[in-house]
């Protein structure tokens, strides 16, 4: 499978398995009108957001939309979406690979009910093998410093009470994974 | 002392396994979950373009982990170092207690957040830290339910699958002192409340780890609920605790078993999060950070040099052999275990928790052998447990009842001369009682009986026809061919012949299968010793074996190599072992043997495929050759055994007769509501077992050729 377009197509089929969403914009202001729609929909007043561009984070001032840039745990507990920059993803588990070097970026993709990710086409990769010389560029970067790498398949889930699929305990119940071609 | 220690345990267990049976409730939940779980697991694993391969690897991965454990260890130690992270390498559970509760003491945490690790609950870690006066909280919510509950997890990944909504609402409410309605939606945003503040507020936070990566210093968590991911970055401090045999080399290899574990475990492809966690991330302005990750012996780096045993370390923690263990699906977690549940929970109780440990529940395992079947390793849990009940029997002495069950061919060997006298005695009622009570032998299971000629006798004296010699078998009969139901062997060899087969009848022992069954490790090479070598001789001249009974087919091909460690001769033997229809099905192809429809096409013939047979053809032959004469053949199966487990169902009590009874319900309804006219199967005993259970009529294959 070397063509982009299948690529995408398995990775959204694998996602939206999972109950994720996804996605498709061509450029970053599609981007950021998507991310707006996605919260005004939602009725999202506050957002963390980790490694997004300026532009971005403008429109959802603009909106009336409160942006938080930083921050320890207990103010994120309170904001109603976290919006982050994937790596990569991989297509065949239906996978968003976050990489972060400080836990406010863990925590901006774990805390919040609602939870935006988002990522480059080009950087979906089709199996793990492949996904395996992505992370290992991404562990020469980092050198020393300490890093966590985070695979996100979908939004949390549990199986515990009567074996019923419920999703959405501890993690965000709505995961959504904007992909931009350009 | 000895008896008397080995004897109570016994007890304790007949009396466990009799009051697990009467809660009918928590055994449909766990049936369900178990099913589920195999059902979801097979999906999975058709994703795979090659998922026998892929297993080879991940075995081939632990192998070499723990053969380079030593190196891995260290160089693991340097690189979490290198990215900041503190290491302590606990040689036991005392050494980690300690290690951890001066760490929370030094810290000064009030509150301490965990997430699920069977680590933690191996050293028994919440008690101690309790003790302190230290709050810690399950934030995995089915450790959580079983916490509050105090109890101990009925299942691996699903520890309360036996509380209804209404038992969780309840409880939640009690605990909390608020309202939570008997409705799962409602009861996880009470949970995520809750827990809410508490990960807010803690102190500290404990996770396990599912494996670690020697190259890059990280440890690697898996989980559903995102609650580890909180676990590990909200609080000021984090332990992990891990057993040092989830330690591989390289990122690849933990990719691999990052892909295997949940495949077997839930059916997913991964887990909703995977972190790779090197070093402790700062979080804003917080100072004093820290990550330590205590890597727990406890037994282990003893463990490798056991040549059955070691394989124990290979284990990925998936609970897959939970999920089709017969008798786990009767009893549970609180009977099937100490703190390591199911069949794998054998070998690893009783290497750090004990053997007394371990022997206390060891007699459940009735060694169908689905266990490694269904392994996503290969580990070969079924010889593990072996060893252990071979250790408990040194220790302990052999059980009455074992070892007259063992003995069966001598028994069968002086009652065919007195055939008539002898079927009187086994069917008379008194005897029965009496029998039940010296022998141990349920009065209620019909004891096969014995035909006053063997068929190996029969076949010495009769007139041998002279065939074509295409080919030549050497025919392995076992028992009930040979003493009870002779004909299945007559017909064999009228087959044979009439496709120019020249058969031979090695001198043999019975298979000895129940000697490992028992624990008589000893005995069972015995037999395989000397049947290996009758065997070979005859391979040398040429012959094929072919071996009749399902659990004999098995121990020469997959037992007697295990047991003579590989042997030139085992193997050959192994090698050369056939079923019997999957020879048949050979010669049909060469045109050999010719198979006229016989039927009509209105009889409805339902398959049973005996667990030894999964090991092999799963049947496939058989069913196929069925299908061929001409019948409707339906496989009707629950996907685990049916309970008789070879000389098991004959004793009485739960742990015999009766457990064989709860493990066979569901297959015997299965059966009965199938609308087939008849049950075909090659094993004699699953034929006994089946027959008593459905009322239905229940016969051999070869009978319908």
């Amino acid at each position: 499978m070397s063509k982009v377009s299948d690529i995408f197509t398995l990775f959204k089929q694998r996602f939206e398995e999972l109950a994720g969403s996804v996605y498709l914009v061509g450029t970053e202001e599609e981007c950021a009108m998507l991310v707006k729609d996605i919260l005004v929909k939602r009725d999202v007043k506050s957002v963390a957001v980790t490694k997004v561009k300026q532009k971005l984070i403008l429109e959802l001032l603009d909106s009336g939309i409160e942006v938080l840039r930083g921050g320890d745990a207990r103010r994120l507990s309170y904001v109603d979406a976290g919006i982050s920059l994937a790596e990569f993803a991989i297509a065949e588990t239906g996978t968003i690979v976050e990489a972060s070097h400080d836990d406010y970026e863990r925590l901006v993709s774990s805390l919040p009910r609602i939870h935006l990710v988002i990522l480059n086409l080009k950087d979906i990769v089709h199996t793990l093998e492949e996904a395996s010389s992505r992370l290992k560029e991404i562990y020469r970067r980092s050198g020393d410093s300490p890093l966590v790498v985070t695979f996100i398949s979908g939004p949390s889930r549990t199986g515990d009470i009567e074996l019923r699929l419920i999703v959405g305990v501890h993690g965000p119940h709505e995961v959504h994974a904007i992909v931009q071609a350009k | 002392m000895k008896l008397h220690d080995r004897g109570s345990s016994l007890k304790s267990l007949n009396l466990k396994v009799r009051h697990a049976i009467t809660k009918v409730r928590w055994r449909e939940s766990l049936w369900d979950a178990m099913y589920r779980a195999r059902q979801s697991r097979a999906k999975a694993l058709q994703e795979f373009k090659d998922p026998v391969r892929f297993r080879v690897e991940v075995r081939h991965i632990k192998e070499k982990s723990i053969e380079d454990l030593d190196y891995l260890i260290q160089n693991f130690i340097y690189n979490a170092k290198k990215k900041g992270a503190k290491v302590y390498l606990a040689k036991d559970a005392l050494d980690a207690i300690s290690y951890i509760l001066r760490l929370l003491e030094e810290k000064n945490c009030k509150l301490v957040i965990k997430s699920k690790s069977l680590t933690s609950e191996e050293i028994e870690m919440n008690k101690y830290i309790e003790e302190k006066g230290i709050n810690i909280v399950e934030t995995d919510l089915g450790e959580l339910i079983i916490q509050l509950s105090n109890e101990k997890p009925f299942h691996l990944v699903y520890p309360a699958v036996h509380k209804t909504r209404k038992d969780v609402a309840d409880l939640l409410s009690e605990k909390f002192n608020i309202q939570v309605k008997n409705d799962i939606k409602d009861i996880m945003q009470a949970v995520r409340k809750i827990l809410r503040e508490v990960f807010l507020d803690s102190d500290a936070g404990i996770t396990g780890a599912n494996v670690a990566i020697a190259d890059t210093g990280t440890v690697v968590i898996e989980t559903n609920e995102g609650n580890a991911r909180l676990v590990s970055s909200i609080p000021k401090l984090h332990i992990v605790i891990m057993g040092m045999e989830k330690i591989v080399s390289n990122l690849d290899e933990a990719l691999k078993i990052i892909r295997s574990h949940p495949v077997s475990s839930t059916g997913q492809r991964l887990t909703t999060y995977v972190s790779f966690i090197s070093g402790r991330n700062p979080l804003g302005n917080v100072d004093g950070r820290e990550l330590h990750i205590v890597v727990l012996d406890n037994g282990r780096s003893r463990l490798r040099y056991d040549g059955w045993l070691k394989e124990a370390l290979y284990c990925i923690r998936c609970g897959a052999c939970m999920n089709i263990c017969p008798t786990y699906s009767v009893v549970g977690g609180h009977v099937f275990g100490f703190i390591y549940p199911g069949p794998i929970g054998i070998p690893w109780t009783a290497s750090v928790h004990g053997l007394d440990k371990a022997s206390s529940f060891a007699p459940l395992c009735i060694s169908c052998g689905l266990c490694k079947e269904i392994c996503p390793v290969d580990i070969d849990i079924p010889m593990m447990i072996a060893k252990v009940k071979y250790l408990s029997v040194i220790k302990d002495g052999q059980q009455l009842t074992n070892r007259i069950l063992e003995e069966y061919e001598k028994v069968y060997k002086l009652a065919y001369p007195i055939a008539p006298i002898f079927n009187w005695i086994v069917r008379n009622k008194i005897v029965r009682v009496v029998m039940e009570h010296t022998l141990g032998l349920d009065r209620r299971r019909p004891l096969p009986e014995v035909r006053y000629e063997t068929f190996v006798r029969w076949f010495s004296r009769r007139y041998v026809p002279s065939v074509k010699q295409k080919r030549k078998v050497a025919l392995f009969l076992d028992f009930f061919s040979n003493y009870c139901y002779t004909e299945i062997a007559k017909r064999t060899t009228n087959l044979l012949e009439s496709a120019g087969v020249a058969i031979k009848i090695p001198p043999q022992l019975t298979s000895g299968y129940p000697y490992v069954a028992y624990g008589d490790i000893n005995k069972a090479k015995n037999n395989a010793e000397i049947n290996v070598n009758s065997l070979y001789q005859v391979i040398k001249h040429g012959y094929d074996i072919v071996s009749l009974e399902p659990t004999a087919t098995y121990s020469l091909k997959i037992t007697y190599p295990k047991l003579l460690n590989n042997s030139k001769e085992s193997v050959l033997v192994a090698n050369h072992t056939h079923e019997l229809f999957e020879y048949i099905h050979m010669l049909v192809k060469e045109g050999l043997i010719k198979l006229r429809c016989k039927t009509d096409g209105e009889k409805i013939i339902g398959f049973h495929i005996p667990c030894h047979q999964r090991a092999l053809s799963e049947g496939r032959f058989t069913v196929e050759l069925l299908k061929i004469v001409g019948f409707r053949v339906k496989i009707i199966e629950t996907g685990t055994c049916c309970g008789m487990a070879g000389s098991f169902g004959f004793k009485k009590g739960p742990l015999g007769y009766e457990l064989a009874n709860e493990v066979g319900k569901n297959l015997f309804s299965m059966f009965k509501d199938s609308g087939v006219d008849l049950i075909a199967t090659e094993s004699n005993i699953c034929r006994i077992h089946i027959e008593q259970g459905t009322g239905l009529k229940v016969i051999h294959p070869i009978s319908l050729l």
